[in-house]
């Protein structure tokens, strides 16, 4: 896993992901999911590919029930992008590193 | 530029060494470059990491094929067939050559491919275009030029609109193969992992083989698990109960079906498995011949 993949837990969530600031890319994943397994190698190159506009990370949807409850999360894996602690779009399923590169070109570019 | 196994054979024996070892141990795992002292992936076995980095430094070998490699072996459904595949494929890199630009090799390889035996026939004049303007980046790439990312994103943008715009299943599904080419895989370490994905993916499509799910059952189970959120979920008390749990409840037929399509799942991991390695092998093979130690 790349460096620049964050790991959030619901204790650190309200910090890293709401009050942080700046754009987050959330990997909801579980450890039984995998095609969460597949997305990874993808979600690695994409934190070393836009490190300069946004923090890439990872929460357990299993351990961090509380955060998977607040922003809904029902399918995994679920890809969720935020700003400033508001979603700007979500992703469920897996999904090539040309179509998540293209989803974060749209919602940061502009 | 790397050398293979750092031009030194005993390399490539260590390491398949410490993957016979995972799998004595029990400790083998399906998964992407995983290493921990319970379990771990084939890739990981095999440098005893879960760094890419670490793969680079310690096999001389680019991070593209580790996760090819992870792709074609971790896939494998018993642990013996999954060291025979592993000790096939790396014996077919001689020692001391440098396998950085053999990833847009194989990509073209992909693409000649999809082009010959997947899409329709003949190639529509957009997707033939499309496909063509990757293909020839991937060949100046092999030749040493340098492209510019920016180029690599305008044809990307180019080749995901057309796809967006394709009706037919199968020319779309060879369509997301081509878009997900467009990268360079010396910089794009997944990029010949996605390729192969949808290549396999368009096999899919092509050989008919439906795993009767699709986006209207994906809403489906969304607004099912949506209701009994809304009804059950949210205004309980804590600890609250877990909303896969009650949809077993609610839904019994439907979390069935959602079950198996999960099965399905794994069972298309096994299928990409399945051609990803004799893929693998016959191409390194093929190659050979036009690859040189350093």
């Amino acid at each position: 896993m790349s460096k620049n993949v964050l790991t959030i837990t619901d204790a650190t969530f309200e910090a890293d992901v709401i009050n942080a600031g700046g754009a987050v890319l959330l990997d909801f994943w579980a450890d039984w999911c995998g095609p969460c397994k597949m997305l990874a190698p993808v979600l690695s190159d994409i934190a070393d590919d836009y490190v300069d506009v946004l923090r890439v990370a990872k929460i357990n949807a299993d351990d961090n029930k509380e955060s998977t409850a607040r922003l809904t999360v029902r399918g995994l894996p679920s890809i969720v992008l935020m700003r400033d602690g508001v979603e700007l779009g979500r992703l469920v399923g897996t999904v090539t590193k040309t179509r998540l590169a293209g989803f974060l070109d749209q919602h940061l570019e502009g | 530029m790397s050398q293979a196994f750092h031009n030194d054979v005993t390399v490539r024996s260590n390491a398949l060494a410490r993957l016979s070892a995972a799998i004595d141990a029990g400790r083998l795992n399906a998964g992407h470059v995983a290493w921990s002292e319970k379990k771990c992936s084939a890739v990981g076995a095999l440098i005893e990491s879960d760094d890419l980095d670490a793969w680079e430094a310690t096999m001389g070998l680019p991070a593209w094929f580790a996760l090819v490699l992870e792709t074609a072996v971790g896939g494998m459904r018993e642990p013996a067939q999954a060291l025979a595949l592993a000790t096939d494929l790396l014996n077919a890199i001689p020692a001391g050559i440098d396998m950085d630009r053999v990833g847009s090799a194989l990509i073209v390889h992909l693409l000649q491919d999809v082009a010959a035996s997947i899409a329709p026939s003949p190639l529509s004049p957009e997707l033939s275009a499309v496909m063509q303007e990757i293909i020839s980046l991937h060949l100046e790439s092999l030749a040493g030029e340098q492209i510019s990312p920016a180029d690599w994103r305008t044809v990307r943008r180019m080749a995901t609109s057309m796809t967006d715009n394709m009706v037919d299943p199968l020319e779309k599904e060879a369509a997301r193969c081509v878009e997900s080419a467009a990268w360079d895989p010396l910089r794009s370490r997944t990029a010949v992992l996605d390729t192969l994905r949808q290549w396999n993916n368009a096999y899919r499509i092509k050989d008919g083989v439906n795993s009767g799910w699709g986006p209207a059952e994906d809403a489906i189970v969304q607004k099912q698990l949506d209701d009994i959120n809304a009804r059950y979920v949210v205004n309980a008390p804590e600890p609250k109960p877990n909303v896969f749990d009650l949809y077993e409840q609610h839904h019994p037929e439907d979390a069935a079906a959602l079950r198996a399509h999960m099965a399905k799942q794994r069972e298309d991991q096994w299928r990409l498995a399945g051609m990803a390695g004799p893929m693998l092998l016959t191409f390194l093979t093929a190659k050979q011949g036009t690859l040189q130690a350093n």
